[in-house]
């Protein structure tokens, strides 16, 4: 019983142990020693399965019996290594041996924790590297379930965007027939009180669902901004105090308006957008306060985006100049200024400058820039006015002259009936000549037929869309002039410049002004 | 509980009921990635309620399931990252059992938060074995005997698990096992 509980304690304490005999040869040997190195033939010699570290010495064991040393030994057949304590004892030698475990051995699983000794510190530090490696694994999987999930959400959102923005759309185009209608019940019985209040209500109705479209729109993340005439100089008169209040009491802001009635087909929220951005840009350059001059003139200039040597040839652009008397550019920042992305500001997005130069070329026109270390920056604006974006017009056959009565021609499309029966009566009542169709292929079929001066066209309708309509009736006749509406504001690049835009539900009254102005600028 | 238990959870949902059975609950429930974190803790109760809403699913009773999860838990552990620390603790039945103090001492130093249980192993004898296990936990004890049923198919021998004693302090156990034909 002693025995064996001895050799149980020994086992536990270290579980690589073995007994050697005075000869040097293996007599007995712990469970873990067996494990690892198999059943090892009592009698076989240490030095047939062993080497020592630093040369197998047998002196090395010749000790009094009071003392214990330190031994390192590699198995020859399976190069695992083993480190403890040569004890002599009567019979020869006990050695207190523990594993040296090698990352090989560990990954292919030979070690188990009960073969290193209580509190042996391999067993802690193994498990601790271990655990860590599964909590890495772990949190890279974690790490891309939530980024699936966010990009699953972002899906979500896009489509529930998408949604509301199509819903939008048809609700807008359900309200322009409501509002075309009460202006034709206005115009035909507007003599009559009793109804000319019910149809106010019902406009007034239209007009409060018109701002819940509007609320859609912007969760849709479209622009709910027009695209019309717009006289420069009136716009930033009628804007000027909130311009002021842009650049802050440190700066003081004067304009020069030039440009006079000067018109450019530009949306009015986006100009508004620029004209913000280069403020703020010129203010940030103005830390200690300074002056900023929005100016504004009209000039003849040949505006070829990209080309520094242009080939067209010159027109009538609205010129917007924003002046300040800052800090200036160096050269290097002026080179890169209108890149998107370029900052020299600390907390600068670098979508300013670059912002205006792209709103400028979409609207027909350009931006440039000029700057000077202590001498100011000046940001020039070029918008083609009404007339510049005339073409000549085409010699009129017979059957394109206006009539005698009429004020223009108009090639109207629309796919709603009810939409295109208000708006034929209110045009044809304004005394235009107009020529209703349904669909695109029908309106092109018609413009190959007749001159128009005008093509007002939605611009979702099945088929052909509006804006495609628009591009091949200008390529038939260049002096078209474009009108799009639509409950769904399109992109930028679906609009040549030149081109207006009216949202629906449209304003009657608006939708006039438009037309009648392109028919100036064609005439 | 760590994050890892309710991943563990959702694997076997997903595992016996499919991905959408385990999306239900999570909109049941209204949990998501962000409690699937494995290296985060989180209340007891959440866990409970999540074990409680498989158990539904799964149409069993809350003790069949934990019984069941503690079975699952070996297989997911042991198929997953931590394969490596399920071979460290031990290669068969008896070395696993008497070695999970071990394992459980490393892991609750590498997871401060982790409050682990403790075996002994009081008997070991061929076939037999007896284990006393101690929690600050309770109501576990299913858990405990599908874990011991885990261990069982993961080193390929067939048996059964009993309570021997039930005690407020600890429970004790008994494994009978044999290797299968």
């Amino acid at each position: 019983v002693t025995v064996s509980i001895k050799k149980e304690l020994l086992d536990n304490l270290f579980p690589a142990n073995f007994f050697l005999d005075k000869e040097l040869k293996i007599t007995s040997c712990g469970p873990s020693f067996v494990r690892h190195f198999g059943e090892i033939a009592p009698g076989t010699a240490l030095f047939d399965r062993f080497e020592m570290t630093g040369g197998n010495d047998r002196s090395f064991f010749d000790l009094p019996i009071t003392q214990s040393r330190a031994i390192y030994l590699t198995d020859i057949e399976r190069a695992e290594r083993l480190a403890g304590t040569v004890v002599p004892i009567d019979s020869g030698y006990f050695m207190a041996v523990r594993l040296v475990p090698t990352e090989a051995a560990f990954r292919d699983h030979k070690y188990q924790i009960s073969e290193f000794p209580p509190g042996d510190s391999t067993v802690q530090g193994l498990m601790l590297i271990n655990l860590q490696r599964a909590m890495i694994e772990e949190s890279q999987d974690t790490a891309l379930e939530l980024a699936f999930e966010r990009q699953r959400g972002m899906e979500l959102l896009d489509r529930v965007n998408r949604i509301a923005g199509y819903m939008a759309h048809d609700f807008n185009n359900f309200l322009s027939i409501i509002k075309l209608n009460c202006d034709r019940l206005s115009r035909e019985y507007g003599s009559d009180e009793r109804l000319e209040r019910l149809v106010s209500i019902i406009r007034e109705t239209a007009a409060r669902g018109s701002s819940i479209t509007g609320s859609l729109m912007k969760l849709s993340h479209q622009r709910t901004d027009t695209q019309m005439p717009i006289a420069v100089d009136q716009l930033i008169e009628e804007n000027a105090a909130f311009l002021r209040t842009v650049v802050g009491a440190n700066v003081a802001l004067s304009t020069r308006l030039e440009a006079c009635d000067a018109r450019a087909i530009i949306s009015h929220v986006r100009l508004m957008n620029c004209l913000t951005n280069l403020l703020i840009n010129a203010r940030d350059a103005m830390p200690e306060g300074g002056e900023i001059v929005i100016s504004t003139r009209i000039e003849m200039l040949a505006i070829e985006p990209g080309k520094a040597v242009p080939t067209v040839p010159k027109r009538e652009f609205i010129t917007i100049e924003v002046a300040d008397n800052g800090r200036g550019m160096t050269e290097a920042v002026l080179s890169r200024a209108f890149e998107p992305l370029f900052s020299t500001k600390t907390h600068g997005n670098g979508f300013g400058l670059a912002s205006a130069l792209e709103y400028a070329r979409e609207m027909g026109g350009d931006a440039r820039l000029e700057s000077a270390p202590g001498k100011g920056s000046k940001v020039f604006l070029y918008l083609p006015t009404i007339t510049a974006t005339q073409v000549e017009r085409q010699n009129e056959t017979d059957n394109g002259a206006p009539t005698a009565s009429s004020k223009g021609r108009i090639l109207l499309v629309e796919d709603e009936p009810y939409a295109l029966e208000a708006l034929v009566e209110m045009l044809e009542a304004e005394d235009y000549h107009v020529t209703a169709c349904e669909t695109g292929d029908e309106a092109l079929r018609a413009n190959e037929h007749e001159t128009f001066d005008v093509l007002l066209t939605d611009i979702i309708m099945p088929g052909r869309r509006g804006t495609e309509l628009a591009r091949l009736a200008c390529e038939h006749n260049p002096a078209l002039k474009i009108i799009l509406m639509s409950g769904y504001v399109p992109d930028p690049s679906d609009i040549s410049p030149g081109w207006m835009f009216v949202r629906k539900p449209m304003d009657s009254a608006q939708l006039l002004s438009m037309i009648e102005a392109a028919i100036a600028q064609g005439s | 509980v760590y994050g890892m238990i309710h991943r563990g959870v959702r694997a076997m949902v997903i595992d016996q009921l499919g991905e959408e059975a385990w999306q239900a609950t999570e909109r049941k429930l209204g949990i998501g990635p962000t409690e699937l974190i494995s290296g985060m803790t989180y209340e007891d109760s959440l866990t409970i309620e999540i074990i409680a809403e498989a158990a539904a699913r799964l149409n069993l009773d809350v003790e069949d399931c934990l019984l069941d999860f503690g079975r699952y838990w070996i297989k997911f552990a042991d198929r997953g990252s931590f394969a490596s620390v399920m071979d460290f603790t031990g290669q068969d039945l008896p070395t696993f059992i008497a070695n999970l103090d071990r394992m459980h001492l490393a892991i609750a130093t590498a997871m401060p938060m982790a409050q682990v249980p403790s075996f002994t192993l009081l008997s070991s004898s061929p076939g037999r074995l007896v284990v006393e296990y101690r929690s600050v936990r309770t109501g576990l004890e299913k858990f405990v005997i599908g874990l011991f049923q885990g261990l069982m198919d993961r080193f390929d021998v067939s048996g059964s698990v009993s309570m021997l004693d039930q005690q407020e302090n600890f429970t004790s156990f008994e494994i009978l096992y044999a290797e299968k034909d």
